[in-house]
């Protein structure tokens, strides 16, 4: 390709070029900034046109969902595979749950995480009556679904089911982090489905 | 080779007998060697402990001196029908809660304890599950 010499501008046009530019900001800084405009008239007239449709069974669940507050009430040693997973190697956070609340009128979600004696039950029973609705309850490990091996005890709850209602069970025990996300996933998707009708309940 | 205050306990307290390595009493006496003991350096109430013998119950103590180092050993055995042993709870309050609790779990009666009821079940939990002849309900 030959170079045309012509469009290569002499020393003297390029020194021209940026005088007119500096003379441009110099006439427009006296000027006040133009507003700024994200959306021009026509962006906005074409935005309205286009309505965003879900269902109000969507947008509460997603509500939901998006922000499971966990009560801090744990029972045995299931709870250290939970703060495990709350930590920053596998981060609750993501889903909305790192936010663990002392109170449980503040809570969504109780984790039943171990053993239960039955001198401990009422105490469970009474925070998991005093978290305002919407609330799940996810059991996690051996012991919080069966018992585990201390089912045949005498001391030991045999499932937190015979207390409290159970949406979620996770097995293990104590069930890694990776399980314990997996069953969380599962309640999100428990909670997904769920219905503000009646007769879907 | 038996300890120096094994024999000197023995010399205080007729009803102690020297068995190896613990010294065995009668009940009754358990204040009077604990006292002596308490006396003597051993201040320091280390646990109390029991064991099913189907027969007898067997009472372990272990008693402290935290200045020197060493330890005591009293063994008291007292029959399954009548298993009753005086507390100690005046001598160590620390007693109080480790009575209890072998109260709770083997059924043994504390006599002179002024709070003696469960401590780990609950209240109107039948029996004592420690027992060899408890039959568990789940």
């Amino acid at each position: 390709m030959e170079i045309n010499p012509q469009m290569i501008p002499s020393l003297d046009d390029a020194d021209a070029y940026e005088g007119n530019i500096v003379e441009d900001l110099r006439r427009s800084s006296l000027e006040p900034l133009p507003e700024k405009v994200i959306l021009s008239e026509e962006e906005l007239k074409e935005l309205n046109r286009n309505i965003i449709v879900t269902t109000l069974d969507d947008a509460i669940n997603w509500a939901h969902k998006a922000s499971l507050w966990p009560v801090t009430c744990f029972t045995a040693c299931c709870t250290f595979e939970f703060i495990a997973t709350s930590m920053a190697r596998f981060d609750i956070a993501r889903f909305g749950m790192e936010v663990l609340r002392p109170s449980p009128r503040q809570a969504d979600l109780l984790m039943a995480a171990g053993t239960l004696s039955w001198k401990m039950a009422p105490q469970i029973k009474r925070i998991y009556e005093q978290m305002a609705e919407p609330k799940w309850v996810v059991a996690m490990g051996a012991c919080a679904i069966s018992g585990g091996i201390f089912q045949d005890s005498y001391a030991v709850v045999p499932g937190y089911n015979h207390i409290i209602p159970v949406d979620v069970y996770i097995p293990g025990c104590p069930p890694r982090p990776e399980t314990l996300l997996y069953g969380l996933e599962q309640l999100r998707n428990k909670i997904g489905h769920e219905s503000i009708r009646l007769e879907n309940k | 080779m038996t300890k120096k205050i094994y024999e000197e306990l023995q010399e205080n307290c007729e009803c102690a007998r020297i068995c190896g390595d613990y010294a065995e009493i009668v009940p009754d006496s358990l204040p009077d060697c604990a006292l002596f003991l308490k006396d003597n350096g051993y201040d320091y109430l280390d646990m109390i402990t029991a064991s099913d013998h189907i027969d007898e119950f067997i009472l372990t103590y272990t008693f402290k001196n935290l200045k020197d180092k060493d330890d005591v050993m009293l063994r008291a055995s007292v029959s399954r029908e009548n298993p009753e042993i005086p507390s100690l709870s005046n001598i160590w309050i620390g007693a109080d809660f480790q009575e209890r609790e072998l109260y709770d779990l083997m059924g043994i009666i504390f006599t002179g304890h002024n709070n003696l009821k469960r401590i780990v079940l609950w209240d109107g939990f039948e029996g004592h599950p420690q027992r060899k002849d408890y039959k568990n309900v789940a």
